[in-house]
């Protein structure tokens, strides 16, 4: 064997160790991105960011009633292709923070199916969100609603007195989607 | 003896285009990645040439909506995956094994797997146009708008696999760069003495390994939102499409020094050569690569800070984000030090990387605005990014690229490309991307929105400007086409050395041997 084949072979064994911890590493990555997914989902719930569904939190206790007064509005929204219909019944209310608040939103389902759907909330400002603890919610189960039916459905909260001392008015919104595979509707259209 | 010839010659000889079909050798596959990526590259171009060619009146009626979408989005997909990053792979193919000393890649079948996937993935997403259309979702493809309701064709879907694919491709590529650099250097080629390309290689390659996977799984997960009824992106079962966002730009900001660290490799062998000095600031140099392919990593949310993120997140990306032009700088003062006071010759590979520094400048320049909270929240889904956009990946990656051409041509083929022409080239190309791509600030600040097939009246002057350049610099590009097939065909021979070139592959015969070397060189 020349110098040179012994270095090739020398190289040859190398390459393929390198390899293996090459191949180690993808397979790290590929656990770390599915693995994002849970940790995101757990982020998000725990700092109260993006539109994973909260969780109602038994912790969160008010403290008593403070004389800080923010105004809530409140917004419906349906998303597109979803014949139903989504609608406070007061557009927005002035709460004291600490102050339990019970307000109602109307679904309707409009068209002659069985609408299954679990509403998705959006709060404005988005520092807001984790400040504004539901005691009871619509958005916490999936709903039903037989073909033209209404329904009203009550949503109680209060507002943290920790709330930026900036933000008076705070939105809070309700996206209705159907729980129905996309596809078909899609397809329809 | 005479024997032994008569039934050698009786062999039936291998023909030339199976040798190539079959090849196993690096400088044939990077020479195939180069020339299959820049007819992916025209493709691309032909697409942003129609979106141009709607925006030249606010009416015009060349595309209609959807194929106007279908147009902007296989123009970026297809440039970034089918042409900038394979072509910046071939560079990398070529050159990586004669710029260390060794006689090929550590593993030659998987390097040929990897090329043939490049066509297979870009088949694969270039069918959709047969079957009712390709994606619409703009390259970011962010749901819900690629979901299955928003985009109900195979479009999307096709758009996944072919991207899986040119992954898989990226991924082998990037394996192979690393065992490559790391154990195959000619006896004597320390890290620190091996030629810059190498180090923008090494750490392209680590990208690769480490923020493909993400992107295969994030693509995965909106396979499986749009067929399997999942619901990783859709907000009504529990999901959240800012999830793909994330996800997505934990790949997708990695891919940006994916497409431009070798591209700054490329110039930095190219400016010493050109300038008759060695290279300024050659471990800075080395190491800003590094730095800039670890904090790639950490910028991701500088795409989402209109999303509504809070302040605080925003705040330390938008940190983080700035800190990066740090290491960006070092590199761009170590080529403005490497020109100054040097015997610079302006040939065409020279004239390119000295462009390169000049506007790839501009495109770090730009970023700064996108990178800062306030001016973005201004700025974001406007011409503005539109303009930072192609200043870094066609002012920077493409203009490196031409430079890697005019530099290695004579040394792939044996044969100078004509000089004249490639000045023509040049110039054509350098005045024409600048009319195209810097007006796009001025809109971006005018708050025109990118995207949209139309535009209000007002924006029409700058947008027929842009659009006529953009047609002169789609001319140009075959300058170059015909430069190539005239030097291929009657071209004077070069020599093996025609810049005096300081790495190893200016020692060899141009082209050089099968085998690269016929001695491994040492170096000391």
């Amino acid at each position: 064997m020349t110098p040179d084949d012994a270095r090739q072979q020398e190289i040859l064994k190398k390459n393929q160790r390198t390899l293996m911890w090459l191949g180690l590493v993808l397979v790290f990555m590929t656990f770390f991105a599915w693995g994002l997914v849970p940790f995101y989902r757990m982020v998000c719930q725990k700092f109260g960011v993006g539109t994973i569904p909260q969780k109602p939190d038994p912790t969160q206790v008010s403290k008593g009633v403070g004389s800080r007064v923010v105004t809530v509005r409140f917004v419906g929204m349906t998303n597109v292709g979803t014949a139903a219909r989504i609608e406070p019944l007061v557009q927005k209310v002035d709460v004291k923070v600490g102050q339990t608040t019970e307000v109602d939103y109307r679904f309707t389902n409009l068209s002659d199916h069985v609408l299954v759907f679990q509403p998705v909330h959006s709060v404005v400002p988005a520092r807001a969100d984790a400040m504004l603890h539901k005691l009871q919610c619509f958005c916490y189960q999936q709903q039903t609603l037989k073909p033209k039916e209404s329904k009203v459905l009550p949503l109680s909260f209060w507002m943290d007195d920790k709330l930026d001392p900036e933000i008076n008015t705070v939105t809070l919104q309700y996206t209705l989607y159907a729980l129905h595979p996309e596809r078909p509707v899609a397809h329809k259209s | 003896m005479s024997t032994q010839s008569a039934s050698v010659s009786h062999a039936p000889e291998t023909p030339t285009w199976v040798k190539w079909l079959t090849t196993t050798d690096h400088k044939k596959i990077g020479i195939m990645y180069l020339f299959t990526a820049f007819i992916l590259f025209l493709m691309a171009g032909l697409f942003a040439l129609l979106v141009r060619a709607q925006l030249l009146s606010p009416d015009m009626k060349i595309l209609s909506p959807d194929q106007y979408n279908q147009m902007v989005t296989m123009h970026a997909t297809g440039m970034i995956f089918m042409a900038i990053i394979p072509m910046l792979i071939g560079f990398a193919n070529y050159a990586v094994p004669l710029l260390i000393g060794a006689r090929d890649v550590a593993f030659p079948r998987i390097n040929a797997i990897s090329f043939w996937l490049l066509p297979l993935g870009a088949v694969m997403m270039l069918s959709s146009f047969a079957l009712g259309g390709s994606a619409a979702s703009g390259w970011t493809s962010y749901p819900p708008l690629s979901g299955g309701f928003f985009s109900p064709g195979v479009g999307v879907d096709l758009w996944i696999l072919g991207l899986h694919l040119l992954g898989v491709s990226s991924i082998m590529g990037g394996l192979n760069f690393i065992v490559t650099i790391l154990n195959m250097r000619a006896p004597g080629m320390t890290l620190h003495k091996m030629p810059i390309m190498c180090w923008a290689v090494l750490v392209t390659s680590w990208l690769q390994v480490i923020a493909t996977p993400v992107l295969a799984g994030v693509i995965t997960m909106l396979l499986f939102d749009r067929n399997f009824g999942t619901s990783f992106f859709r907000p009504e079962q529990g999901g959240d499409p800012l999830l793909w966002q994330h996800l997505f730009w934990f790949y997708s900001h990695p891919a940006v020094y994916i497409m431009i660290l070798p591209a700054f490799g490329i110039i930095s062998e190219i400016l010493p050569v050109f300038a008759g000095k060695p290279l300024f600031g050659y471990l800075a140099i080395a190491y800003s690569s590094v730095a800039i392919g670890v904090l790639g990593f950490t910028v991701w949310a500088h795409h989402m800070f209109a999303t509504g993120l809070p302040a605080s997140i925003r705040s330390v990306f938008m940190f983080l984000t700035m800190l990066i032009a740090v290491p960006t700088g070092i590199k761009i003062f170590s080529w403005v030090a490497t020109l100054w006071g040097g015997n610079i010759r302006f040939k065409t590979a020279g004239l390119f990387a000295i462009a390169f520094v000049a506007f790839f400048l501009i495109g770090g320049l730009d970023g700064i605005f996108l990178a800062s909270i306030p001016t973005d929240v201004q700025l974001t889904h406007t011409y503005w990014v539109v303009a930072h956009i192609h200043y870094v990946l066609f002012a920077g990656s493409m203009i490196g690229i031409f430079s890697g051409i005019y530099y290695w041509f004579p040394k792939m083929f044996g044969r100078m490309l004509d000089e004249r022409l490639g000045l023509v080239h040049f110039w054509l190309t350098v005045i024409a991307m600048n009319v195209t791509f810097f007006p796009m600030h001025i809109l971006g600040i005018m708050g025109m929105p990118r995207r949209y097939f139309t535009y209000l009246p007002q924006f029409t002057d700058l947008n027929r400007l842009e659009s006529l350049a953009s047609f002169v610099l789609g001319a140009a590009q075959l300058i170059l086409i015909f430069n190539v097939i005239k030097s291929l065909r009657s071209g004077e021979k070069a020599p093996d050395d025609p810049w005096g070139g300081n790495t190893l592959e200016w020692t060899v015969s141009s082209p050089p041997p099968d085998h690269n070397f016929d001695v491994i060189p040492t170096i000391k």
